[in-house]
Parts: C-alpha cells; sequence; structure tokens
C-alpha cells in the first residue's frame, strides 16, 4: 500500500476514536482528512515516516534518514511551540497530540488540527486575476505568521521551510490567511530531489538559502521571506517568477540561485510601485538583502497603496 | 552623515575649536590618551557645551591583543584585559563578562551610544569572526538587560585582508543584519604604513558593500572610525558618520599604534587639497605655487588663505591649524554629498575623481613633481565604485 490509496475508510479501521468524514488534501508524503472528534470538526494530517514493512515505530532507522523516534520527538517538540504561538495566520494545534499508526506497511504519524473553511491560495490563484487589496492581505497575514513563528519562544526560534500556496487557506469566515504545515516540512520527506526532472509543488518554492550546499549560511526567518516573494509574485502576475514550462528540477534551480525574476509591474502594469518593490525585495538571493526585520516589512506593505495604479 | 574627530593623544583645544565651528559633529573618545577621569570630564564638558554632539567611547579592547603593548592609560581602566589569547574566548561567561565590563564603564560616561567590545576579525570564516560576533551577541544581550536606553553600537575590526572574500562578507552580513542593535562601528586594519587613501579596490568596494547594506538596506547606523579621505566613499555609500584624527595613527588603523615606537623622524607638513582628493606634501605646494597652479589646489578653508598669497614652505603651518584645516577641508566635502542619493553621490564622487585627475594632469605639465604614490588612489577609487555599483545592483 501506499500512501495515496489511505482512504477514509482505511482511517475508521485503524484509528477508531476518530470518525473521518471526507478526503481534504495530500501532499509530499502526506494527506488529510477531515474529522468529527468529541463533537467538533477537525483536520487530520497523516504522515508516512516509512513504507517499509520491515521499519517499526519503535526507534529503528526510517529509510529517509532519521531514526523514527527522533521524526516523532521532532514532531512533537515543533507541535509544542505551534501551541505556544498565538496567532490567527497560523493553524491551530488540535486536542490529539502526535501519535504513531501501522497501517498495513506504512509507518505514520498522525494528530489533530484547525481545520479552517475556505480555499487555499493555490485554488483562488487559479480563479480570477486576484485583486491587490487581497495580494497586499496575503503578504501581511503571512508575514505576520513568519514573525509569530520566529519571535514566538526566543530559545527556539523555527522558520516554517514549506511556505508554498497550498500551504496558505483563506479562511472563509473571516477572509484571513492562514499557514498550515507549520514545522512539518521535513526534507526527508520530500521526495522531490531524487527524482531528476520533475518539479513537484515544494520544489517551486526553494529558495537560494536552502539550496546553498556550502552550508555556510543559515537559515532564518529571511528564507521564508523569500518564499512569501515567490506567492506575492505568482498571485499579482499569475506567473512563477523562476520557472517556466518544460524546465528541468535542475535548471530551475539554477534559476532560482541566479536568475532575475521579470518586474512585477511589466507582467502587470496596474500593481502598485510600492508593491513591485516589496516583492523584489524579498526575492534577493541574498538574505542580508531582504528585510532586517518583520516588522520592517509589514511598514512596506503599509505603504501599499491597495487600489493599485490604475 | 557626519565627519567625527578621532580622539587621540594631544587633543590641545582642537576638538573644541573644530565642534565650535562646526566642521566636527562630535568625537570618538580614546581611553589610551585620557585617564578614566579626564575622559569622564572631556565628554561631560563636550556635553555641556554642545549638547548635540555626537559623543562616543571606543573601548579599545582589541588593544589588549598586542603583546608586548604600548596602550598608554588604557590599564588604568578596569575592563581592560592585557595579553588576550585565545584560551581568553573560550566560555560563554567569559563573553558576558567582557561585555558586562565594557559597556558598564560606558553606562557611566555622557555618551550618547555605547560601543561594544572587539577583537580584530582576521578572516570572515575564522575563529576570529565567530569571537567577533559572540562579543557583539553578548554586548546586545546585555545591553538588552539593563534600563539604559541609549543606542548600541557593535564594533568590528576588520583585517583588510578580510574583505577579499565576498563569500565570507556576504554570509558574515546575513549574521549581523539580525543581530539586536541599533548600529555598528566599523574600523579596517590597514596592513600597509604607505598612503591613507591608497587601498585595493576590492577591499574598498566590500567596504562600502558592507556600510550600504547596513546602512542603506537595513537601516542601522553606520560609523566608520579612522577613515580620512576613505570616508568620502564610504560616505557615499550611505555611511551616517566617518572620523579621522589629526596623526597619520588616528587617520587610518595599524595595529603599530599599540606597539613600542622604533623612533623614527617627524611626519612631513602636509595640506589636506580636496580638489585633488589628497594629503599632499608642503614641498609640492612650494613647487604648485611656482606652477602658478596654487589656486586650483587650495580647499578653500579658513585656514588656508596664507597658502594664496605667501610662498607655501613660508607659511606658519602649525599642527594645530594644519588638523583643524583637514576637518574643515573634509566635511566640506562630506557634506555636498550629504543629502544625495546612493546613485548620486557616487556620480559625484566619480566626478570629483575627473577632476582631480585633470587638475594633478596640469601640473604635472606645468613641471610639478609629485612624489610617488601620490594621485596612485584615484583610479583605484574609480575601480573601487566601479566593482561597489556591480555589487550592490547599482548598475
Amino acid at each position: 500500500m501506499n500512501i495515496h490509496e489511505v482512504n477514509a475508510e482505511t482511517v475508521d479501521r485503524h484509528i477508531p476514536d476518530l470518525a473521518p468524514t471526507a478526503f481534504i488534501g495530500a501532499g509530499g508524503q502526506k494527506r488529510v482528512f477531515k474529522c468529527e472528534y468529541h463533537g467538533e470538526t477537525w483536520a487530520l494530517p497523516l504522515i508516512v515516516v516509512s513504507d517499509n514493512p520491515d521499519v517499526t515505530l519503535d526507534g529503528a532507522d526510517s529509510e529517509f534518514g532519521l531514526n523514527s523516534d527522533q521524526v516523532i520527538a521532532r514532531l512533537r517538540r515543533e507541535v509544542e511551540i505551534m501551541r505556544k504561538c498565538d496567532s490567527p495566520h497560523l493553524v491551530k494545534m488540535g486536542p490529539m497530540d502526535v501519535t504513531p499508526v501501522k497501517i498495513e506497511n506504512l509507518s505514520i504519524l498522525y494528530f489533530l488540527e484547525e481545520y479552517i473553511d475556505g480555499d487555499d491560495l493555490k485554488h483562488i490563484m487559479t480563479q480570477d486575476r486576484m485583486p491587490i487589496d487581497q495580494i497586499k492581505d496575503v503578504g501581511v497575514h503571512v508575514t505576520r505568521a513568519i514573525d509569530a513563528l520566529w519571535n514566538c519562544d526566543p530559545s527556539q526560534q523555527i522558520i516554517h521551510r514549506d511556505l508554498k500556496p497550498a500551504n496558505v487557506m483563506r479562511r472563509a469566515s473571516t477572509g484571513e490567511f492562514v499557514v498550515l504545515d507549520v514545522g512539518l516540512a521535513f526534507d526527508l520527506l520530500d521526495e522531490s530531489i531524487s527524482h531528476p526532472g520533475q518539479v513537484p509543488g515544494t520544489t517551486l518554492y526553494f529558495t537560494p538559502d536552502q539550496l546553498d550546499h556550502t552550508r555556510k549560511r543559515q537559515m532564518d526567518f529571511r528564507t521564508d521571506m523569500f518564499a512569501l516573494g515567490v506567492i506575492l509574485y505568482e498571485a499579482t502576475t499569475g506567473k512563477h517568477p523562476f520557472y517556466s514550462t518544460s524546465m528541468s528540477t535542475m535548471d530551475l534551480f539554477k534559476s532560482i540561485l541566479h536568475a532575475k525574476p521579470k518586474p512585477v509591474r511589466d507582467l502587470r502594469p496596474d500593481a502598485p510601485n510600492e508593491l513591485e518593490v516589496i516583492i523584489m525585495r524579498l526575492l534577493a538571493k541574498k538574505p542580508h538583502l531582504r528585510y532586517r526585520t518583520c516588522e520592517s516589512l509589514l511598514d512596506a506593505f503599509d505603504r501599499v497603496d491597495s487600489r493599485g495604479d490604475t | 552623515m557626519t565627519l567625527l574627530a578621532q580622539h587621540g593623544w594631544g587633543k590641545t583645544l582642537k576638538i573644541t575649536k573644530a565642534l565650535g565651528s562646526g566642521s566636527i559633529g562630535g568625537l570618538i573618545l580614546s581611553p589610551r590618551d585620557e585617564t578614566p577621569e579626564n575622559a569622564a570630564a572631556v565628554l561631560e564638558s563636550i556635553a555641556g557645551d554642545h549638547p548635540d554632539a555626537t559623543r562616543l567611547f571606543d573601548p579599545l579592547f582589541h588593544a589588549g591583543q598586542v603583546v608586548p603593548a604600548n596602550v598608554g592609560k588604557l590599564p588604568d581602566y578596569s575592563y581592560y584585559r592585557p595579553n588576550l589569547a585565545r584560551r581568553d574566548f573560550i566560555g560563554a561567561s567569559k563573553f558576558a563578562g567582557y561585555a558586562a565590563d565594557v559597556l558598564g564603564f560606558q553606562y557611566t560616561l555622557n555618551v550618547t551610544s555605547l560601543v561594544a567590545p572587539t577583537i580584530e576579525l582576521v578572516n570572515f570564516g575564522d575563529s576570529s569572526a565567530q569571537i567577533a560576533l559572540q562579543l557583539a551577541d553578548a554586548s546586545s544581550t546585555h545591553h538588552a538587560s539593563t534600563d539604559d536606553k541609549r543606542s548600541l553600537l557593535l564594533s568590528f575590526l576588520i583585517n583588510e585582508n578580510a574583505l577579499q572574500s565576498l563569500d565570507e562578507l556576504d554570509a558574515f552580513l546575513d549574521a549581523i543584519t539580525v543581530m539586536n542593535a541599533d548600529g555598528y562601528y566599523l574600523m579596517m586594519s590597514r596592513a600597509s604604513s604607505t598612503h591613507n587613501a591608497l587601498i585595493e579596490p576590492s577591499r574598498l568596494a566590500a567596504l562600502m558593500y558592507m556600510v550600504y547594506i547596513l546602512r542603506v538596506v537595513n537601516g542601522f547606523d553606520v560609523y566608520c572610525g579612522y577613515s580620512d579621505l576613505i570616508g568620502l566613499p564610504l560616505h557615499a555609500a550611505g555611511a551616517t558618520a566617518s572620523a579621522c584624527g589629526w596623526y597619520g595613527t588616528l587617520r587610518r588603523f595599524t595595529f603599530n599604534r599599540f606597539r613600542k615606537s622604533k623612533g623614527g623622524r617627524r611626519p612631513r607638513p602636509r595640506y589636506l587639497s580636496t580638489p585633488v582628493l589628497e594629503s599632499i606634501l608642503i614641498s609640492e605646494m612650494d613647487q604648485i605655487s611656482q606652477a602658478g597652479l596654487i589656486d586650483e589646489f587650495i580647499s578653500g578653508t579658513s585656514y588656508d588663505n596664507d597658502f594664496r598669497t605667501k610662498l607655501p614652505f613660508t607659511v606658519a603651518w602649525p599642527d594645530e591649524d594644519a588638523a583643524l584645516h583637514h576637518w574643515e577641508a573634509l566635511a566640506a566635502k562630506v557634506n555636498e554629498i550629504e543629502s544625495l542619493t546612493v546613485d548620486d553621490a557616487l556620480k559625484k564622487l566619480v566626478d570629483w575623481i575627473d577632476t582631480a585627475e585633470a587638475i594633478r594632469s596640469e601640473a604635472e605639465i606645468g613641471g610639478v613633481q609629485f612624489e610617488p604614490p601620490s594621485g596612485d588612489h584615484l583610479d583605484m577609487w574609480r575601480l573601487a565604485i566601479q566593482q561597489f555599483r556591480e555589487m550592490a545592483e547599482l548598475t
């Protein structure tokens, strides 16, 4: 069995406390279901640690290079941080902690998180052209989420590392944008790099900092700022700043590392100049050319006239 | 932008006169050359007479790296640590202790900002950089734990050779642009004992880039110590202030300042000619005067009128007048680029270089023989500006 064959019925059989009602999304080695628990609706992410039947969740090495105990510990630690981060722009953790389960050959971890009723940004971007005020909201709300992650616990500053349109939801009731999958973006769970020629979602949102294999640089919140720049560029222009059709993974990486994207207003002339300046600065290859603090980025968003230039 | 006095031995009345005339905007006091009591009194006096003046105290912690040392009055300061070696930088508590002692002393002074301790950073990728970063981090943490609301300047003394590795400089900038500080006090440790303004273009470009990233892109204040004429390209790149003293050792940083002097002759008198962006020898001024070109070399300060009417070698040119002239002339150039954008300031600087070269050519055609390496810095600066523009994507 592979993760994509896991359905609500399978989950119900193996995790009887929960009542999964619908499949709501998938990505990499993850599958998410809507479920009912103690009369409330939650999102239930299932994360595959291994599909090797010989691997157990009692501390044996996973095929992704980490001991499963380490994976569980890491998930639990980051879930704990999520509990501490009080931001309307970060998905809230639910009442069930990280728990291992074996479903046939799959070693899986699951937990409960806030269910957000609304569309993800990937879907929104495929509809009509996004209005400037909504793009600005994306920028402001995701920046607040980045800030909350980085500053909620000074002893353990964290970065998202997997910001992409599919991980940003618009809450239907308030219009607020909310960042999902916080702290769960394990590179070891993403198989994209091992399949040259294919460009799965996450790879499109890699940053120059993540591709710096000399490891001279340490990543910080400015890594997430770059990914936000890619998201805002796409939301504004409808184009990815570094990817074009038929590009190989290697070409994409080269482009992320070296190419200068076309100015935003060349593709969307009604975008305000201030918004273009922000997006192009977020896409700078070097972190020290981006914004020094989330606060300074929020100040820059404040100066964007949402009505656009026309 | 401001020009500051890099204080040292023998201040006499130079600083108060220059503050009074407005050619300097403040000072960076050296504890090597004043007792703790006098340092406090000097700062109080300046604060009383010129409350808006910038008043910094450079703790000279790095002087403790020199063995055997000639560190003047530094041993009178409780925070001073002589004979600093690698063993002195093992363990977080030591860094915290140095930061607390150095900043603790400054909290008692009437300074406008606090300056953190540092050591010479030999290479951005080696242990000296790690130590400098840890001292900065410890200072930031300590200052944040106090009630003192004055701004904190993290300090880095960068060996000019370190500025050749751009990848490592980038990584270093990534680290310091997220530090909790109000600004930076940067010094460049020079290896060469020749001309102040001579500098390998890539090193000057890298230093300009550092200033630009910290000040223009990330909004920190940037004070550049021991800058002299090199302060002009640094101001063009956005520096908040540069500093220059009255002796050679206060216009260009070398560790010789803290080594026992081997003696030697008194430096020959010079005149800062801003039209040629250089301090030229009075003997060269004589030749220029004889060639009938003196007006083109005069900086136009309140101290240099006699050079127009007399033969330069007959002009009384005491050290104090030379120092006051130097500040006034340099400050005038700084003021000219003060309100310009980086792009416009760089254009203005290139324009000055073009003019300086034209004036020098005219003088050479007129028979003036400049002593090498006089004038060699102009091409170096031009190249540095071009390299800096490429690095900062200002092309």
